[in-house]
């Protein structure tokens, strides 16, 4: 299959995905109750409710009026905040940069701590340093990240005096929370690849390469290392919703500005247009992660495109 | 057990003889094995000692769990409170020794019901195939691009927080694994021959997948059992630690270190301790999870 052709048919397949996610989000805002009791407040009468619903197409069947929300969705009308009452979308394209900012930080970092501790953890097999490296990766994997998180700040706050939870948004203050988000995602990938670089390892190739006296550093650079990394590209792509699902609580533990505190902000106020439209946004982006992921790893090694 | 016995047997029958293998019974093979494996045995005893305090807090905790003490607030640990109190004069152990009940019964019931749900989609998906599991395939595909943790959150807000609503909304969130696991199974065990001729002489298609396939991947589920409640200890307890799972004053390990966050700087033990029990259980789950694997394996294997 071609490139372009593959292309084509991984965007047609995500198609029903993204309208049985987007439809899953929509349900949430439709169990959430009816908005026009809110908007009209308690001595509404019956005759300007039913205008009202009228008005924003609630009367009519769910599925009608699901597609006229994601008509207005793709329109980019995500609604009103119930608090500030300024276009949701706004809030959001305020708040997004220093999100991606942090995930991309941190998906970076755990992606080289991993694929690092695995490597040496493979090329040191059955020695101290294998087993030193299996511990911490194995109680990391097991961390609670939220309790990382608190516990870093508090360290760095504390002894390090090197972090303030307010102020501009420095280097210095991305770094921290991305290595909380980071740190413990990276103990998966150095656990597939600590098996996957073994198994490598153990290949023909490389013993073919070794029988014809090719460098140990050019066959770890050119083939052990290039064959056990896709596999961990694939695994980093798939983790993403896990990764964002973290972001969000790591930025409520840094008082870091972006969606994920303003989802949280507005989780206790009960602003749900604001977390409806970040629930959407995020799944979004991470459907469209998904699609540039499949189509990276397409490049890399044409053999997906035959399945 | 039958068909896990005659597995058992295929695979093992250049070893054994066929005669004792009939006697093997799966839960006695999978005690013996872990009783013998120095990971399984500390695993499991890590894990039943915090399940024990837990069900016995009454007996063992120093103080009622919600017994407060307005002269000794946010006090370092000592030996009268040795993992401190918190700002209302709480004591943190006492806390943390009721909490184990929550935080374990909670993991537990979450687990059961994604079992029940991912078991039995799988189930149908692998066995009915076609259309059916071509929806059940997407579904499975929907949830997986989903920030489980996120749509927790949204989901908490609609139907308010509480034990009782963190069980509903994770329990119909975390099945994926399971359905994943279970479908690609049936698929292959649908394929052996004890299934098509159960199929010929016209068993009803639920006496089939309840005799034929379920008790073929009662390891698997054995497996992803294990491996999935850390997910959902440590799931919940982030729900409650940003305040929207279990609710003061009930004690869960994630409760009681989001009591601890605004006092983090003058405090920090109150929220240091229950994360460190968090992890220990749950790092004792994944390496018990780790463990039936390899033991299980001889079980698990392709088999057709």
């Amino acid at each position: 299959m071609g490139i372009r052709k593959y292309i084509i048919k991984s965007l047609i397949t995500s198609i029903p995905v993204l309208i049985g996610a987007t439809f899953i989000v929509f349900l949430l805002m439709y169990i959430s109750g009816n908005p026009v009791q809110v908007i009209l407040g308690e001595f509404a009468t019956q005759e300007q409710i039913e205008r009202l619903n009228r008005e924003l197409g609630l009367d009519k069947p769910i599925i009608i009026q699901y597609f006229l929300w994601l008509g207005k969705v793709v329109r980019g009308d995500l609604g009103y905040s119930l608090m500030s009452k300024l276009p949701v979308i706004q809030l959001i394209s305020e708040r997004i940069v220093p999100t991606l900012m942090l995930t991309v930080t941190a998906f970076l970092i755990s992606i080289i701590l991993g694929v690092l501790a695995g490597m040496i953890s493979a090329l040191k097999h059955n020695t101290k340093t294998d087993d030193l490296i299996s511990t911490i990766v194995l109680i990391f994997f097991s961390t609670p990240y939220f309790w990382f998180a608190t516990i870093l700040l508090w360290i760095s706050a504390v002894y390090l005096k090197m972090y303030s939870l307010i102020g501009p948004l420095t280097i210095q203050r991305l770094l921290l929370p991305s290595f909380a988000l980071g740190l413990p995602t990276s103990a998966v990938y150095a656990k597939i690849m600590r098996s996957n670089m073994l198994e490598v390892l153990n290949q023909d190739y490389i013993r073919t390469a070794k029988a014809k006296g090719l460098r140990e550093k050019i066959i770890l650079y050119r083939h052990a290392l290039k064959n056990s990394l896709l596999p961990i590209i694939a695994l980093a792509i798939l983790r993403i919703p896990w990764l964002v699902g973290g972001a969000v609580i790591t930025e409520s533990v840094f008082s870091w500005p972006g969606i994920g505190t303003l989802m949280i902000d507005a989780i206790y106020r009960r602003d749900f247009p604001v977390v409806q439209g970040i629930i959407l946004i995020i799944v979004v982006l991470i459907i469209i992660s998904d699609i540039i992921g499949d189509i990276i790893i397409s490049l890399i090694d044409p053999r997906v495109r035959l399945e | 057990m039958i068909s896990v016995r005659k597995i058992f047997a295929t695979i093992m029958r250049k070893d054994i003889t066929f005669q004792s293998l009939e006697t093997v019974n799966l839960w006695k093979y999978i005690i013996t094995q872990l009783l013998r494996n120095k990971k399984g045995i500390t695993s499991l005893g890590i894990i039943s000692v915090l399940a024990l305090i837990g069900i016995f807090a009454e007996f063992i905790a120093p103080y009622p769990y919600d017994a407060q003490d307005l002269q000794n607030m946010l006090r370092p640990p000592s030996i009268g409170h040795i993992f401190g109190t918190d700002a209302l004069g709480r004591d943190v152990l006492s806390r943390i020794i009721y909490g184990a009940r929550i935080t374990i019964f909670i993991g537990f019931a979450i687990t059961f019901l994604t079992a029940i749900l991912g078991i039995m989609l799988g189930l149908i998906a692998g066995y009915f195939g076609g259309v059916i599991d071509m929806i059940i395939s997407k579904i499975i595909e929907i949830f997986w691009a989903f920030p489980i943790i996120v749509i927790a959150l949204g989901l908490t807000v609609v139907l308010g927080p509480g034990i009782r609503n963190v069980i509903l909304v994770l329990g119909i969130l975390l099945w994926v694994p399971f359905a994943k696991v279970i479908r690609t199974k049936t698929l292959v065990i649908r394929e052996n021959s004890f299934v098509k001729y159960a199929k010929a002489i016209g068993l009803p298609s639920i006496k089939i997948i309840i005799k034929h396939i379920f008790l073929n991947v009662v390891p698997d589920i054995i497996v992803l059992f294990a491996l999935t409640i850390p997910d959902a200890i440590i799931s919940s307890a982030a729900l409650s630690f940003l305040g929207l799972g279990v609710q003061p004053p009930t004690p869960e390990w994630g409760a009681i270190l989001s009591d601890g966050r605004l006092y983090l700087m003058i405090a920090p033990w109150i929220s240091v301790f229950p994360g460190i029990f968090l992890l220990i259980l749950a790092l004792s789950f994944n390496i018990l999870g780790d463990v039936l694997r390899d033991v299980l394996d001889p079980f698990m294997r392709g088999r057709k």
